[in-house]
């Protein structure tokens, strides 16, 4: 990893999104976009795609990752477990995308190693902020050091 | 003697009797002996003193003749005649003594021989003497006179020579008669001495065996008296009473136990004496008297039966009458308990045999066989039931185990086996249940239970057989609708899932669309365009709240969650805090008692006071500060109006109050109802099924949900919910 | 690596010669291995230091109820403004959202360890009341202190029957 020596507005979060949903990987990609703080997105259709890509040597390991719940193939808890359950990818910072609204659902996402709940808002405006929100939060566990265990953020 | 019976069965009465004839004989027999002796005795004696007499006769007659002679011869010497006339008494003297003598030796033939010897003496001496003395002058003595004295003399030695004859003949005799005497003398004494003795004897055995006897009679006596006095019957002695004619026409009591007094309360010293009609008056009425009279003339004993009434209480009396050789001995049993009892046996009996039916068609329709089983024969006794559910006759095959085994499905043999063998060596009764193929063919579930009991000295084991196939299939059968159920289940969550993700999925793009629109395009919107793209937003907002409300509704008491403890002011607080938003907006005030805790599922009870909470301040007054207020109390079941199905004894009764417009009381039944809505207007966005979630999830919670109000005066809700602290902790129900 | 340097007492180490771009790599490399980073310029470092003081006063009990405008000021001897700009423009997020992210994160690491009652976290962190926490919990989170302790439970029990 190279990190050394970045300032601030130098800093990059690299993203990574598995969505199967075409029009929300286009919404992601505009909020993305009028957010001010500086990414690189990857994005995947299914849960498949994305594990194959971070299995690779030389993958440089994102910052966060975006999971649809609702994929084919491989759903997006199959992700969030094989995600925890390498011990190479702890520092990644899950964030679950879902329309589900249960609790039971959404506590299920945390106890299985999400670090981020967002539920699939009906407005874009919310969701760039949400998506705001999310980077900003990980910026600072980022260039502060915090506990990423205990990073839990539901919006 | 008294003849001496031989044989060993003696009664005593004949042991005595000849004991006393041996007695009397032999003190009889003494007697006469010594009777005999006495008189023996008595004869000696005289005979004794006889000869005694003999003797000084013969003496004395001598003397007599020797003083005739002497006397004579003085005369003759001295010549005096003076002195005849003294013979002349002399002689008649000695002929007294001679006859004397004479009589008295009758029975002696040689004294008499001497006596005549003498009487020829005695003549001659007269003669002498006579002559003698007619010479007798005083002159000098002559010659004659000189042979005449010389011729006395000569007779006197003869008769001298007698007297000694006599007197030595006299002396044996006496001698004889001397030994016979002491001899009797010795004898009778000891005699009457052995008479008496044997007399004391006989009365001193005599006395024991009186005492003996009287001691033993006195006994008996005071055995019977206690048994009399202590016997809990009546027992009374009477004697008849006879009228003029002889005839028995009543009893007089001769003696009376102390029975009478506790049952009849009369004091035996009282009616002692008295007529038995009047002491006990109802004799008469029962032919009680009869049967005494008819008792005693004809001997034996008779018993029966009466009822008596002492006292205004009812007793049963058995009597018993025996009559004995003056009077007739009556024994009263007080028999009321055991007829009491008898009659309580009968009941007691036919009510067993009923049971006994009922019990035995019960185990006909139940199925159920019966079977005892003794393990050291192998074999058993089963119920007639038990064969029928074997398809078989009642007592078609021999109940051994080896029988029974052949009916036990093959499959389940060795199971049985097992079972068997444990039974044996364990012994603690345990249940089993197998299959049987019984005569017909038919295959049934059979489960066994049996208990060990001692029975007779031994071990069995009494046990029930019981056909449970209707069970066994019924629980098949339920079993394969559960896993239908759980199938359908299955299928409704997977159908939840998708509606809920795939029906919102479409909405929300709708939405984000619409708002990317607002944001990019707006401005080349016109003012109608933006309108209409309002109402899309809009309608596709309410859209998609229907479609989550409606799903959350379907999805309460799909799965069976389990039930937890929930404290409800937990549950407050977070719905407190899930709502602070809209708190905040309306500066609502909510006033919370202390709530209960319940069982429940946390999410649902969440999202009931949630609805609740946001109905109040949905329908607040406008200008007024929403105030709700949340309350509890514990109620009975019987307090709860309505009907439902009251699971427990004890309720919470959780009271959820606003200050709200309220609603009309009409609709208060209608208001829980999916999709009503009381109110309608813009202002009012409801998708009119928060309440009817709300009714589900109380009614998942197994109670019940009512609300009350008045139109302008606030709404009140009232959630019931069971107290499920004072049931156990189970959560199956 | 031999090169001169200083320990100074606020996390910081003062090298003595200005080192090459490949040294600096290298330095970083090693020293982001112990976690440790390196803040190029002096701006960085006082957004770092503001951090830090901000840190140390959350963790110090004795400090609890100091204003932290005026114990930063006092601290860093700059004014609270200039500090409060240059955070903002350091991080794309005010002093006050960084406080109350440190607050909240901390509280986590609290109610973490499971030792304390929500009511202590409170007081600890100096907030009013227990809603008044678990307010700013959940708005910085998402999530009630209570939940956020059920899921840290569930993950622990989770975890223990798949071990990883």
């Amino acid at each position: 990893m190279n990190r050394a020596y970045h300032g601030a507005k130098d800093q990059i979060l690299n993203i990574v999104l598995a969505y199967d949903d075409e029009d929300d990987r286009l919404f992601f990609q505009e909020a993305i976009e009028e957010i001010e703080i500086r990414t690189r997105l990857l994005m995947f259709h299914n849960g498949q795609e994305l594990m194959d890509y971070l299995a690779k040597e030389d993958t440089v390991l994102p910052d966060l990752i975006f999971l649809d719940l609702n994929m084919p193939v491989k759903t997006g808890m199959q992700c969030l477990k094989e995600i925890r359950g390498n011990p190479a990818l702890r520092q990644v910072c899950i964030a679950i995308y879902s329309t589900s609204c249960s609790e039971r659902d959404i506590e299920d996402t945390f106890v299985n190693g999400a670090n981020i709940y967002l539920n699939k808002p009906n407005n874009f405006n919310k969701l760039r902020e949400s998506i705001a929100k999310v980077l900003q939060i990980n910026w600072q566990y980022h260039t502060s050091s915090l506990n990423k265990d205990n990073f839990l953020l539901r919006l | 003697m008294e003849f001496k019976n031989k044989t060993r069965i003696n009664t005593p009465g004949t042991t005595y009797k000849l004991a006393l004839s041996l007695a009397i004989g032999l003190l009889l027999s003494i007697t006469a002996l010594l009777f005999h002796q006495i008189r023996t005795l008595e004869r000696s004696s005289t005979m004794v003193s006889h000869s005694i007499l003999v003797d000084k006769e013969i003496n004395t007659l001598f003397s007599q003749f020797d003083l005739m002679e002497s006397a004579e011869f003085r005369a003759v010497i001295l010549r005096d005649s003076s002195l005849g006339e003294s013979y002349v008494d002399r002689k008649l003297a000695s002929d007294r003594t001679f006859e004397k003598l004479k009589y008295l030796v009758q029975d002696m033939p040689l004294h008499q021989t001497y006596l005549d010897s003498i009487s020829m003496l005695k003549d001659r001496l007269h003669t002498t003497l006579e002559s003698m003395h007619g010479r007798l002058e005083p002159v000098l003595p002559d010659l004659t006179t000189m042979l005449y004295v010389k011729k006395a003399a000569s007779i006197l030695k003869d008769l001298r020579a007698i007297r000694t004859g006599m007197l030595l003949h006299n002396t044996e005799l006496l001698e004889q008669r001397m030994a016979v005497h002491r001899r009797y003398t010795f004898l009778t004494p000891v005699t009457s001495l052995l008479l008496s003795v044997f007399s004391i004897m006989v009365f001193s055995i005599a006395y024991v065996r009186i005492r003996r006897q009287k001691n033993r009679i006195q006994s008996s006596e005071i055995l019977l008296q206690n048994i009399v006095q202590s016997t809990d019957n009546i027992m009374n002695y009477y004697e008849p009473i006879r009228d003029a004619d002889g005839e028995v026409v009543d009893f007089k009591v001769v003696f009376a136990n102390n029975c009478n007094k506790e049952y009849l309360d009369l004091d035996p010293e009282e009616i002692l004496g008295r007529p038995v009609t009047e002491v006990f008056p109802f004799m008469i009425e029962n032919n009680e008297l009869q049967h005494m009279v008819e008792c005693f003339h004809q001997g034996g004993s008779i018993d029966f039966e009466r009822q008596v009434e002492v006292n205004g209480v009812r007793y049963w009396f058995h009597t018993f009458i025996k009559a004995m050789d003056r009077g007739i001995l009556e024994v009263v049993r007080n028999n009321t308990e055991e007829n009491t009892a008898k009659e309580n046996l009968l009941h007691l009996n036919e009510r067993l045999e009923i049971q006994n039916f009922i019990m035995t068609e019960a185990k006909k329709m139940a199925k159920i066989g019966s079977y005892v089983s003794f393990f050291k024969t192998d074999k058993a006794e089963i119920s007639d039931n038990f064969y029928r559910i074997l398809d078989c006759e009642p007592g078609e095959f021999e109940p051994t185990f080896e029988e029974y085994r052949k009916f036990v499905h093959p499959e389940d043999l060795g199971e049985f086996d097992t079972f068997g063998q444990w039974l044996k060596e364990v012994q603690n009764p345990r249940e089993h249940i197998y299959r049987v193929i019984t005569k017909k063919g038919r295959i049934k579930y059979l489960r066994t239970k049996g208990r060990y009991i001692q029975r007779h000295g031994r071990t069995v084991m009494i046990g029930i057989v019981q056909d449970v196939s209707d069970r066994i299939q019924a629980e098949d059968d339920l079993k394969i609708k559960n896993l239908e159920l759980e199938q359908i289940n299955v299928e409704l969550e997977s159908f939840n899932r998708v509606a809920s993700h795939d029906l919102q999925e479409p909405l929300r793009k709708i939405q984000m669309f619409i708002s990317r629109m607002d944001d990019t395009e707006e401005s080349r919107l016109s003012d109608k365009g933006r309108e209409y793209l309002e109402k899309i937003h809009q309608v596709s907002a309410r859209m998609q709240s229907l479609i989550r409300n409606l799903l959350a509704y379907a999805q309460i008491g799909n799965k069976r969650d389990e039930f937890e403890k929930v404290d409800l002011n937990e549950v407050l607080k977070k719905v407190q805090e899930d709502c602070s938003e809209h708190l905040k907006e309306t500066q609502a005030r909510l006033e919370l008692e202390k709530l209960p805790t319940v069982r429940g599922i946390p999410f649902q009870l969440e999202q009931l006071f949630f609805n609740l909470l946001l109905n109040a301040l949905k329908y607040r007054k406008p200008d007024v500060v929403p105030i709700i207020r949340l309350k509890s109390e514990k109620v009975s079941h019987k307090q709860i109006p309505g009907e439902f199905t009251k699971l427990s004894k004890h309720y919470h009764m959780i009271t959820l109050s606003d200050n709200g417009i309220g609603f009309d009381p009409e609709g208060s039944g209608m208001i829980f109802e999916l999709f009503h809505r009381l109110h309608s207007g813009v202002n009012h966005s409801g998708t009119g099924i928060g309440l009817a979630i709300c009714k589900k999830i109380v009614e998942n919670h197994h109670g019940v949900i009512r609300a009350k109000s008045k139109l302008g005066e606030g709404a009140v809700f009232i959630i019931y919910l069971p107290d499920w602290a004072k049931l156990s902790d189970s959560e199956s129900f | 690596m031999g090169i001169a340097h200083t320990l100074n007492g606020l996390g910081e180490v003062e090298i003595h010669r200005e080192l090459s771009p490949e040294e600096l790599e290298a330095l970083a490399d090693r020293l982001h291995h112990y976690g440790i980073q390196i803040l190029g310029n002096p701006k960085m470092v006082l957004v770092q230091r503001i951090k830090d003081t901000i840190d140390r006063m959350l963790r110090n009990d004795n400090l609890r109820l100091y204003k932290i405008s005026s114990y930063l000021s006092d601290q860093l001897e700059y004014s609270y403004a200039h500090l409060s700009n240059l955070f903002s423009e350091a991080t794309h997020s005010s002093i006050e959202n960084f406080v109350i992210l440190r607050k909240v994160n901390y509280a986590k690491e609290l109610i973490a360890s499971g030792n304390h009652s929500l009511t202590e976290i409170a007081y600890r962190l100096n907030y009013s009341s227990v809603a008044h926490l678990s307010n700013q919990f959940k708005k910085t989170t998402g999530l009630t202190p209570t939940k956020f302790q059920r899921i840290l439970q569930k993950r622990r029990e989770h975890r223990i029957q798949q071990p990883l």
